[in-house]
C-alpha cells in the first residue's frame, strides 16, 4: 500500500498542533497512530472542552 | 443548496472585541472553506492508497465550496476521519465519510435537542466518548428550558442585535444535558473546537432570561475564539503548564485561562450593554450590573495570570488587546 503523506499544516484544526501531530505519528507504533494523535497532539487545543465546570458543594447552587 | 455566502469583513473587524453579526457570518463561512480545503487535501493524500475514498472526498469538498452548510457532527467526523486515514484504517474512514455524506444539511433555525431524545443519542455518545461527563434530561425539562431559551434569545435580539446576529451565525445547535448525579464538578455550558456550531447547556444552572443571555454570551464567545483560531493558537505555552483559572476550580493550561478571561470580558459587555439599554426592570438592572461586576473581577484575575505567565501568539495578543481596551475604556 502506498504511504499517505498528510500535511497537518493544511488541515483545519490540526494546523494548530501540526508539529505535535507529526511527532506523534512519527513516534507511534504501527497501528497506534490514531491514538497517538488523539492523545498527544489534540490534548488541549482541539480536544479539551472550553466549557466551564463549576463545583457543587452540599447540594447547593454551584458557584463559579 | 444555497449559493456560497460572500462574507468579507476587514481584519480589524475579525478580531474586534465588540460583537458583530457580519464577523460571525464571515467566521462561519471561513470554517466551511477550511473544512472543504482540508477534505481536498485528504483526497489528494489518499489518492493512491484509497482511490474510492479520495473520489468521494472531492465530491463532499465541492459541495461545501458550493454552499453546503454542515452540522457540528460533520466537523467532528472530519477530525476523526483525519485520524482514521493517518492510521490507514480504511473501514473506519469509510464509515466516517459515509456519515459526512449522509448528514442532513444544517437548518436555518436554531436546533435545540437534548441528551435523552433518540435523535441526540449519537451526538451525546460522541461527546461522552471524548471525555465530557453528561447525563440525560427529561422531555419536560427540555420543553421548559426551550421556553426560557426563547425568552433569552428574544431579549438578545431586541436589545443586543449585533451579539444576537454574531451568535446565530456561529451557533446552530444547542444540546441540553446535565452532569451525572453525584459529580463534584459539573458543567454549566460547554463548547468544543471539533463540533463547530454546537453549544451545550446544563438547564439546571440557568433559571432566568438574563442568565440565559449571560451564558449565551459566554459560550458563544468560546466558539468565536475557535473561529478566530484557524491559523495559529492563541497561546504558545506548553499544554503541561497549568494555572489558576478565574472560572474553574481545576487548574488549566494557558489556552483555557485565555478563553476564560476573554469570555468573562464578553459577559461583562453583554450585561452592561443590556443594563444600559433601558429594557430591564429595576431588579434585573441591578442583577445585570452585579453579574457584570463579577465578570469584570474574573476578567481581571485571568488577565493577571496571562500577563504574568502567558506566551501569546500574534493572534492571541491582538484579540486580547482589543478586550483590554474595551474593559479599560
Amino acid at each position: 500500500m502506498a504511504v499517505m503523506k498528510i500535511d497537518f499544516k493544511k488541515l483545519l484544526g490540526y494546523r494548530l498542533v501540526a508539529d505535535q501531530a507529526n511527532e506523534a505519528v512519527m513516534s507511534a507504533k504501527v497501528g497506534d497512530k490514531r491514538g497517538a494523535i488523539s492523545k498527544a497532539a489534540l490534548a488541549t487545543k482541539l480536544g479539551e472542552k472550553a466549557g466551564d465546570k463549576v463545583g457543587v458543594k452540599d447540594g447547593k447552587k454551584p458557584v463559579r | 443548496m444555497s449559493a456560497p455566502e460572500k462574507s468579507v469583513v476587514d481584519r480589524n473587524t475579525l478580531t474586534n472585541f465588540v460583537p458583530c453579526a457580519a464577523r460571525g457570518r464571515a467566521l462561519d463561512a471561513r470554517m466551511h472553506i477550511e473544512l472543504a480545503s482540508s477534505l481536498g487535501h485528504l483526497s489528494n493524500a489518499s489518492k493512491d492508497s484509497f482511490p474510492e475514498i479520495s473520489r468521494r472526498l472531492v465530491e463532499v469538498a465541492d459541495a461545501i465550496r458550493m454552499g453546503r452548510r454542515v452540522r457540528p457532527q460533520v466537523f467532528r467526523a472530519y477530525f476523526l476521519l483525519v485520524q482514521a486515514l493517518v492510521a490507514e484504517d480504511q473501514h473506519h474512514a469509510e464509515t466516517l465519510l459515509q456519515k459526512i455524506e449522509a448528514a442532513p444539511d444544517r437548518s436555518a433555525s436554531l436546533k435545540l435537542t437534548y441528551f435523552g431524545a433518540s435523535e441526540a443519542d449519537s451526538l451525546s455518545l460522541d461527546l461522552i466518548d471524548d471525555g465530557l461527563r453528561l447525563a440525560p434530561i427529561t422531555a419536560t425539562e427540555a420543553a421548559d428550558f426551550q421556553m426560557l431559551l426563547d425568552e433569552g434569545l428574544d431579549l438578545l435580539r431586541q436589545n443586543l442585535s449585533e451579539l444576537y446576529g454574531e451568535l446565530r451565525s456561529i451557533v446552530h445547535e444547542v444540546l441540553l444535558a446535565r452532569a451525572p448525579s453525584g459529580d463534584k464538578m459539573q458543567f454549566d455550558g460547554a463548547s468544543h473546537y471539533q463540533f463547530w456550531g454546537l453549544l451545550m447547556l446544563n438547564p439546571k444552572h440557568h433559571k432566568t432570561p438574563l442568565a440565559i443571555v449571560e451564558v449565551l454570551a459566554h459560550e458563544a464567545s468560546h466558539s468565536l475564539l475557535f473561529g478566530m483560531t484557524i491559523e495559529e493558537p492563541l497561546v504558545l505555552n506548553p499544554d503541561e503548564e497549568l494555572f489558576t483559572s478565574p472560572l474553574r476550580l481545576d487548574s488549566r493550561p494557558m489556552d483555557g485561562i485565555y478563553h476564560a478571561t476573554y469570555v468573562s470580558a464578553r459577559m461583562a459587555w453583554a450585561m452592561e450593554m443590556l443594563a444600559s439599554s433601558g429594557c430591564l426592570s429595576d431588579d434585573d438592572h441591578e442583577r445585570a450590573m452585579a453579574m457584570a461586576a463579577v465578570d469584570r473581577s474574573n476578567y481581571a484575575k485571568g488577565l493577571g495570570v496571562i500577563d504574568q505567565h502567558g506566551d501569546l501568539s500574534a493572534t492571541g495578543k491582538t484579540i486580547l488587546d482589543d478586550a483590554r481596551a474595551w474593559i479599560g475604556h
